[in-house]
Formats: C-alpha cells, sequence, structure tokens
C-alpha cells in the first residue's frame, strides 16, 4: 500500500514539474442571457478541466453582454483585451463590426478563435469553430419540410435580426437547396421577430392568419422565434397542419416535441462546440496543431481528432464540429442542454 | 454657486470610480487602458453635447442613435454606389443627419408635437429606414485611412476620434455658457413662455438645436463606421438611453434650466470607466446594469439635495 | 364634438382593416380579429397604466424590465405548481412593489420619475439577468396557459380580463375621486396643491398602480407560452408610450383618455399584424411603424389646429 502511495506521490510531483505555463483564455459568447451559451460555457469550462488534468493548465474566464448588444461586445473584449490573454474565443453579435477589435487583439500576438458565429475578415482571427457546415443547415431544415411536406410545400421563415449573419447565411443555403432539389417549393415570406418573444409570436401568427390554409411549414432558424412559432400553431388550432422545424436547444423545445406540434428540432450539440473551441484555442496557443501532408489537424479532446479546413464554404482556416443533429421524441430526453 | 458644486461632485465621483476600480484591477490605470476605452465614448461623449443643449431646453431627442445608424448607412451608400470619396461621403451624410434633425426641430417648432413624441416616432422611422435601404446588411470595405481614423491612434496612444470629442465638447460648452444663443437656450429652458415674451427666437433656436443633435449624430454615424469598419443598420443600439444617462447623471435637469458639457462630459467618462473597470474586475454585466442604475439615482438624488440646501441658503 | 378624437381613431382604425381586407381578402376573419385582440389585450392593460402615469406628469420606463422580473419569477414559482390565482397576486404584488420603489424614491427625492424610472430600467432588467444566470424558464405545466386556453363567447379569457378592466376604468377615472387629482396634478400641480391634492400622494400611487398593471399584464402575456427568455418585455415602455400619444393622451400631462389608450392599442397591433397582408417587405417593418406613429401625430395636431381655428 505504502509503495503505491509513495509511487502515487512521485508521479504527481513529476507531472507538476512538467505541467506546462499556465495559459490564460477568454470566451465572449453573443450575450450570456441564454441557455445556449450557457450550455457552451459548460463545454468549454469541461475542456478546460479536461486540460488541467493534462498538465495543461488554463486560466479560463468567461463573458460577455447580457444581452445580444454589438457595442458592448465590442467594449468588453476591447477592455478585456488589456489583460493580455493569450487566447480570445469569440461568437460574433456582427460579422462586420466585431473586425477591427479581433484584429487588434490579433495585433497584440492574441489568438483569436470564433466560435457560433464568425466574423466576415478571416485575418481578423486564427480558427473558426464551426457548429455545422452552412449548407448543411440549410438542406437539413429544407429537407425535413420536403420529407413530412412534400416537395411542393409553401414554407415562411421567422428569423431574427435582419442583420444576423447566420442566421441570413442559413435563409441562403435554404434557398439554394430549394433551387437545386425542390424547384416547385416556394418560399412565401421572411418575418423578423428580432429575437424577442412577443414579436416572434406575433410573427408567426400574422403569417398564419395571411397565408394559411396556403401554408404548409415554418421554419424558425433562431432559438427564440422557434418555440414561439409553435406556440403561434397550438394557439391556433392547426397542430398538424402546419410543419414546423428550426434550430433551438432541445430543453427551449422539449415540451413542443412531447406535444407533437414540432416532430424535429436541428441543432448540434453547443457544449461540445464550446469544449472544441477550447482545445482549438488551447492548441494554437501551445503550438498542438501539427501539419501532415499540407493538411493541419487538432485534437479535439474526447471528441476526436479533427481536420482543419484550409478553405470550407467560402471562410479560411475551419474546424468543424460536425454535421446538424436532429432532435426528435425519440431520442431528446437524452440531452441536457 | 450651485452648478459648481455639481460638477465638483462629479468630479469626486469620477475620482471615486478611479480608486475603487484600481484597487479591483491592476490593468485599470494603465493609460493604454484608459485611453482605449475612451475610444468607444466618442460617439456617446460627442451626442452628449447637443443633448445637453436639448435636454436644458426641457426637451428630449430619442433619435439620436437611429439618426446615427441611418447616417452611416447612407454614407455607406453614397460611397459604394455613387462612388463618392468616402470622406466626403461621410460629410454628406453627417449633414443628412442634420437634415433628419432638422425635421425633428421642424415638427416641434411649427407643430408644437412635444419632442419626447417626435423623437420616439423618428427614432422607430429612421432606424426602420436604416434596416429597409441596407436590407440587414453591412457596407465595408472602407479605405485604409478612413479606418485608421476610426481604429487608430495618435502616436499609438491617443486615438485619433478622440480629439474630434475634444473639440466640440469645448466649442459646445463655449456656446452653452459663453454665447448669447447659450443664455436664451437657458431663458427657454428656465421659462419658456417668458422668453417668449422677452423676445427670445425661440423657435429658431430649437430648431437650430435638434439640426445640430442631428448633425452630431451624423457625424458619430461617420465616426463610428470609421471604428467598426462597416456601416450597419444596427447601429449602436439602445445608444439614445446610454446618452441621457450620461448626460442626467452629469447633472443637467431633465425639466429644463440647468446643465452643462462639462458635466455631461463627466457623466460620460463616469460610466465609461465605470464599466471599463468592473469589465476588468470580472464583474458580470448583468450586475453592472445595476450598478450603473444605482449611481444614476444616487447622483440624481444628490442633486436635488444640493439644489435644495442651495435653495435654503439663499443662492 | 367631445367624442372627436377617438371617433378619428375608430375612423383610421376602420378604414384601415378595410383596406388590408382589400388587398387581402381573409385579414377581416375571425382569426386574424381574435389574434389582434388578444395581442392587444396583452399589452392594453401596461397602456392603461401608462396612460394615468402620463396624465399624472411623469413618465414611467421602467415596466418592460417590471414586467420581466414579475413574468420570469411567477413562471418559476409555476414549475413548483403555485396555483395560478397566486401566480396573479405575486405578480400584480411584486408590480406594485417594484412600481411603489420608483413612487418612493420619485416622491421622497424629488426627483422627475422619468429618470428614477430610467435607472431602474437597468436595475431590475440587470437583475433578472443575473437572477436567471442565463437560463430561460422552459418546460412550464400545461395549467399555466389556463388563461389561454378558457374561451368564452369563443374569445380567451386575456380579452376578457384586459378589455373589462379597460371598460372599468373609463368608468372608475370619472367617478373615482382620486383620478381627478390625478388629472388635476397632471395639469396644473400648482393649483391641484391650492386645492390641498397632495401630488406626492398622487404620484406615488400612479406608479404603484402602474407598476400592479405591469405585473398583471406580464402574467397575461407570458402564460401564453411554455417557454419564458429572459429579454422579455424589451422594448415595452416605449410601445405603450407610442400607443398611448396615438391614442390621443397628452404626453405633457394633464389630458387623455383611457378610450383612447383602448383605440390607440388596438389602432398599433392592428397595423403591426396588417404588415404581412399588405406584403410588405419584413426589412421595412420598423420605418412603416415609425412613420405611421409619426403620421397619426401629426394629423392629431392638424387636426386640433384646424378645430381651434375653426371656433376662432
Amino acid at each position: 500500500m505504502r509503495k503505491f502511495l509513495i509511487f502515487g506521490v512521485i508521479i504527481a510531483l513529476i507531472s507538476i514539474a512538467l505541467a506546462a505555463e499556465s495559459i490564460k483564455i477568454f470566451m465572449v459568447p453573443k450575450f450570456t442571457g441564454a441557455p445556449y451559451f450557457v450550455a457552451t460555457e459548460k463545454g468549454a469550462k469541461a475542456a478546460v478541466e479536461e486540460l488541467k488534468a493534462l498538465g495543461l493548465p488554463i486560466d479560463f474566464y468567461y463573458t460577455g453582454s447580457s444581452v445580444a448588444n454589438t457595442e458592448e461586445e465590442i467594449r468588453i473584449i476591447s477592455n478585456l483585451l488589456e489583460q493580455n490573454p493569450d487566447a480570445l474565443i469569440v461568437s460574433a453579435n456582427d460579422e462586420d463590426a466585431l473586425v477591427p477589435v479581433l484584429k487588434k487583439a490579433k495585433q497584440k500576438g492574441i489568438v483569436v478563435v470564433t466560435y457560433d458565429a464568425d466574423v466576415s475578415d478571416p485575418t481578423a482571427r486564427d480558427y473558426f469553430v464551426n457548429q455545422a457546415s452552412f449548407d448543411a443547415i440549410g438542406a437539413v431544415l429544407i429537407d425535413l419540410v420536403a420529407e413530412n411536406v412534400g416537395p411542393e410545400a409553401k414554407i415562411a421563415i421567422v428569423s431574427a435580426d435582419p442583420n444576423a449573419a447566420n442566421q441570413n447565411r442559413w435563409i441562403e443555403a435554404m434557398k439554394k437547396r430549394m433551387k437545386e432539389k425542390y424547384p416547385k417549393m416556394e418560399l412565401l415570406t421572411i418575418k423578423y421577430g428580432y429575437d424577442r418573444p412577443a414579436e416572434s409570436f406575433q410573427a408567426a401568427q400574422d403569417i398564419i392568419n395571411a397565408y394559411y390554409p396556403n401554408l404548409d411549414a415554418i421554419i424558425a432558424p433562431t432559438s427564440v422565434a422557434f418555440p414561439m412559432v409553435a406556440e403561434a400553431v397550438l394557439k391556433a388550432g392547426l397542430k398538424g397542419k402546419i410543419y414546423i422545424t428550426g434550430l433551438a436547444t432541445p430543453n427551449d423545445m422539449r415540451k413542443y416535441v412531447k406535444d407533437g406540434v414540432v416532430k424535429h428540432v436541428v441543432l448540434w450539440n453547443p457544449v461540445d462546440l464550446g469544449y472544441l473551441a477550447v482545445y482549438v484555442a488551447n492548441a494554437a496557443v501551445r503550438g498542438m496543431i501539427n501539419e501532415v501532408n499540407g493538411t493541419k489537424y487538432v485534437c479535439g479532446g474526447k471528441l476526436g481528432l479533427y481536420k482543419v479546413y484550409e478553405e470550407l464554404e467560402g471562410k479560411k482556416s475551419v474546424v468543424l464540429l460536425g454535421p446538424p443533429f436532429i432532435f426528435d421524441i425519440n431520442n431528446i430526453d437524452q440531452f441536457n442542454f | 454657486m450651485r452648478t459648481f458644486r455639481k460638477e465638483f461632485v462629479l468630479l469626486l465621483v469620477l475620482i471615486l470610480v478611479f480608486v475603487i476600480m484600481s484597487f479591483l484591477s491592476k490593468e485599470f490605470l494603465r493609460v493604454s487602458n484608459l485611453l482605449e476605452a475612451l475610444r468607444y465614448a466618442v460617439e456617446m461623449g460627442i451626442m452628449a453635447v447637443p443633448m445637453t443643449m436639448v435636454i436644458v431646453t426641457a426637451g428630449i431627442d430619442l433619435s439620436v442613435a437611429s439618426n446615427l445608424a441611418l447616417s452611416s448607412i447612407l454614407m455607406g451608400i453614397i460611397w459604394k454606389y455613387l462612388g463618392i470619396n468616402i470622406w466626403i461621403a461621410g460629410i454628406m451624410a453627417s449633414i443628412l443627419g442634420a437634415g433628419a434633425g432638422a425635421l425633428n426641430g421642424a415638427l416641434i417648432t411649427r407643430l408644437k408635437i412635444p419632442p419626447i413624441v417626435v423623437t420616439l416616432a423618428t427614432m422607430a422611422a429612421y432606424r426602420g429606414i436604416a434596416t429597409g435601404l441596407s436590407r440587414g446588411r453591412g457596407i465595408t470595405g472602407f479605405p485604409e485611412s478612413f479606418q485608421n481614423f476610426g481604429q487608430g491612434s495618435l502616436g499609438g496612444l491617443v486615438p485619433y476620434s478622440i480629439f474630434i470629442w475634444i473639440a466640440i465638447a469645448i466649442i459646445g460648452h463655449i456656446v452653452l455658457s459663453k454665447s448669447k444663443f447659450g443664455r436664451y437656450v437657458f431663458a427657454i429652458g428656465h421659462n419658456e413662455v417668458g422668453a417668449l415674451y422677452s423676445t427670445v427666437p425661440v423657435a429658431k433656436v430649437k430648431f437650430i438645436l435638434y439640426t445640430l443633435s442631428g448633425l452630431m449624430a451624423g457625424l458619430s454615424g461617420m465616426i463610428y463606421s470609421a471604428r467598426i469598419g462597416a456601416s450597419k443598420s444596427n447601429a449602436f443600439m439602445g445608444g439614445e438611453l446610454e446618452v441621457i444617462t450620461a448626460v442626467v447623471l452629469g447633472g443637467t435637469s431633465i425639466t429644463g434650466g440647468e446643465g452643462n458639457i462639462l458635466g455631461s462630459t463627466l457623466g460620460v467618462l463616469i460610466i465609461t470607466f465605470l464599466k471599463n473597470g468592473l469589465n476588468l474586475a470580472r464583474i458580470p454585466h448583468s450586475i453592472q446594469s445595476v450598478i450603473v442604475g444605482i449611481v444614476l439615482v444616487i447622483a440624481i438624488v444628490s442633486y436635488t439635495k444640493l439644489g435644495a440646501r442651495a435653495f435654503k441658503e439663499g443662492k | 364634438m367631445k367624442l372627436g378624437r377617438e371617433f378619428t381613431l375608430l375612423l383610421v382604425l376602420v378604414v384601415l382593416a378595410t383596406f388590408v381586407q382589400f388587398v387581402h381578402p381573409g385579414f377581416l376573419s375571425f382569426r386574424t380579429i381574435h389574434v389582434i385582440l388578444e395581442n392587444s389585450a396583452v399589452m392594453l392593460l401596461s397602456a392603461i397604466g401608462t396612460t394615468l402615469v402620463i396624465i399624472s406628469g411623469q413618465i414611467d420606463l421602467s415596466i418592460g424590465s417590471v414586467l420581466a422580473v414579475c413574468a420570469i419569477t411567477s413562471a418559476q414559482l409555476a414549475l413548483h405548481n403555485v396555483p395560478l390565482v397566486l401566480l396573479f397576486l405575486w405578480s400584480i404584488g411584486l408590480g406594485a412593489g417594484l412600481g411603489a420603489i420608483n413612487g418612493l424614491v420619485t416622491v421622497l427625492f424629488k426627483v422627475p420619475a422619468m429618470i428614477v424610472t430610467l435607472a431602474a430600467m437597468a436595475i431590475w432588467r440587470g437583475f433578472i439577468l443575473w437572477w436567471t444566470g442565463g437560463y430561460w424558464v422552459t418546460d412550464l405545466p400545461d395549467y399555466w396557459k389556463a388563461l389561454g386556453s378558457t374561451r368564452i363567447l369563443n374569445f380567451t379569457l386575456p380579452i376578457w380580463i384586459a378589455f373589462s378592466i379597460g371598460v372599468l376604468m373609463i368608468f372608475l377615472v370619472r367617478k373615482i375621486r382620486f383620478f381627478r387629482h390625478v388629472y388635476a396634478v397632471g395639469s396644473n400641480r400648482k393649483a391641484a396643491k391650492l386645492l390641498g391634492i397632495s401630488e406626492g400622494r398622487v404620484t406615488f400611487l400612479v406608479l404603484t398602480l402602474n407598476g400592479a398593471l405591469a405585473g398583471s399584464s406580464a402574467l397575461l402575456s407570458a402564460s401564453r407560452f411554455f417557454i419564458i427568455p429572459s429579454n422579455i418585455g424589451t422594448g415595452l415602455e416605449l410601445s405603450a408610450i407610442a400607443a398611448v400619444v396615438v391614442g390621443g393622451t397628452n404626453i405633457m400631462g394633464g389630458r387623455g383618455k383611457i378610450e383612447g389608450t383602448i383605440l390607440g392599442v388596438l389602432l398599433m397591433t392592428t397595423i403591426s399584424s396588417s404588415l404581412v397582408f399588405l406584403h410588405i417587405e419584413s426589412v421595412w417593418d420598423d420605418a412603416f411603424k415609425g412613420m405611421i406613429i409619426l403620421l397619426a401625430i401629426i394629423s392629431d395636431v392638424l387636426r386640433a389646429r384646424r378645430k381651434s381655428e375653426a371656433r376662432l
């Protein structure tokens, strides 16, 4: 027994001696007031714990504006630059407005990793950890409509802010998919709910009233509008008559899936997204991204080995988390985010 | 005497903020931090100047941030689609911003619609027009020199845009406190009817003020776009309440007749450095909102107490 | 001509509805009308409270944040199966409490309510965002939606509740002395004081009442959904003020009618809903709404001018 104890202590001491220097990583979501981002924080902190156990300690700080506000995000990041982190992980409220402050970070030698929402200028950051390819998300959403309603469905979209880059990209991808595979599918209208519950709810109600019965499906690629669209369909008594899908967390949509008004929820795992983002940032700072035969690879911890795409969908240096995931009544209880 | 005391209190508060913040984080007192934090206060600081005067007349301009956004978009459109030099486009957009302010002024002075009502409507309308025109996309790709103006610093330390703020604040201060126009502004704020009968050109003064407010909003739009490298319709959302908070914190009375540029500028500085220090001290943003709100209440209560005491002392 | 203003509003509403129906037949279906009525109902109580505050000569900018605190805490209680009646009492009571704090600070320290509530707006929103830690209230139990599921004559309860209270207020405001004091304080502070009306008491009560009405609006609004995002209620104060002003209440105080507010709210909601039917591209939604508010205000002033000129 004592031999094991001494052995253990020696190993611990060696590990401590060999442990790398602590690096400082700041993570700034679009805003902190949403369960989606809380999930990314959870994953990020799990990664930090794992890396610490492996002898790669990180001084990690997660912060952001409490509501979605581009100006606040810029100010917060700018202030934090003074503390000279080694890496910055950012989900950008606005793909253009965040560019200058991130460029400043890079000028200071900080590794910049965007996640969830990228910036428009790839020179402003080192890597973009994308949850799923834009085309894949657009395709999955449209395919679900086609499979559940039909290839000639008439659809409407309830989005967030007309300035939201991710939403706009997904909408473009949806339009592309429609054109390529379902030319007879028709997009009736897009309304913007600005991620506010009452506005999104009313937008969905107005769409239903204006177009039903010539409306087959509504897609809501945002986690405030999606449940509100479900509510509107429920309220109108049209459960089962209008197909709804979109992007939101399983926790947000569980009630609606169990009820049956929503059959499929598309997303990815935000916990994994935050987790991977930390691994990528850590690897970038510590020079652990390896190039083999001209392609870069980065270790994503438990998630495995990831390829770093030189270019993907017009974006450079992308790490792709994976394909979009479809939650439905059979699997939704297995997740807690 | 009463006004002098308010600025004194504000200065003390600012010093207090500095002292507390410097204890909460070691980076706060760094010159680079303080100057860089000011860069993000420039638009607020510039718009606070005409806002102070407007509020002194017992008016208000809720449309400033929307005007900023609209000017930003117009500048982008003029530059990109009409091929006009970005600097000239910026000036043109600022003039258009002044025009938007003039519309506010006309509705307020001609139709005698209360300022809060007019600017509430134009707040929605102007930003809405910006969103419609831009269709939710930003305009980017401004020339280096323009971006450098917004993002760069003199000697690598002092942001260029700060100089514009200082200039405008100084001019505004002189106008408000030393010129006849400034006296008219105070007269209107103290007693508009009385001013009217005292041959103060009330309507003209008000019209000019709202036009100026629009002009400064337009100018801030230009600076903002240079700073973020893009024209966006969602620029500076919620900014109007930030500016008003700073101005009121600075001692300008919402009921009119009292206020000055120095106080408003100190108000902007207090809010800016308070948030800056709290960010560095890793205090969550939600708590920051609470703190700013509490500071505002304490300030406004103290001003009334100060005012009451001065009044009692027969000043 | 006493009915003038409200009649004009009603006329505009009818003309608008007819026009939209013409462009898009089906607008005046029962479903659409019900949606407009319910969305109006949800806002109406806050708008009534705002009307009284404005008549008294003040402005309350905190109702959006108060609504959020009331709605979210009520929802959190609902997760523990607290009965709906108690939730109502909680929400109204909490709203009244927060309104009372506004009132106390305003009256005790003699500061304008607009600034106090500007600060309160930031404080309560910051508080609730901190309190929820980023999470939204989800998986609310079925009974939470009881209000919206109960129908009388095919109209849901919130519509009955809000409009009944609205009609009740129309009479109460004319009969109860307190409300006459509200008008007095708003139109001529000094005269009211000479008449022995305590401005402080009136202001305090009006702000408390506004808070209570915000609390009730909170439940009417939030009980429509199984999920309550933390940004609920953002922008409510400015929407309410817009509806109240369009409804004819004078922002300077002393004049205004509940009838006008009811019509103002209905008009704003109708305009909002009609945009889809008019096939207006959604990127122009806000521009339209803003310009229509502007038009309403301008036409109101021109109408009043013509009237006073006619009298001369």
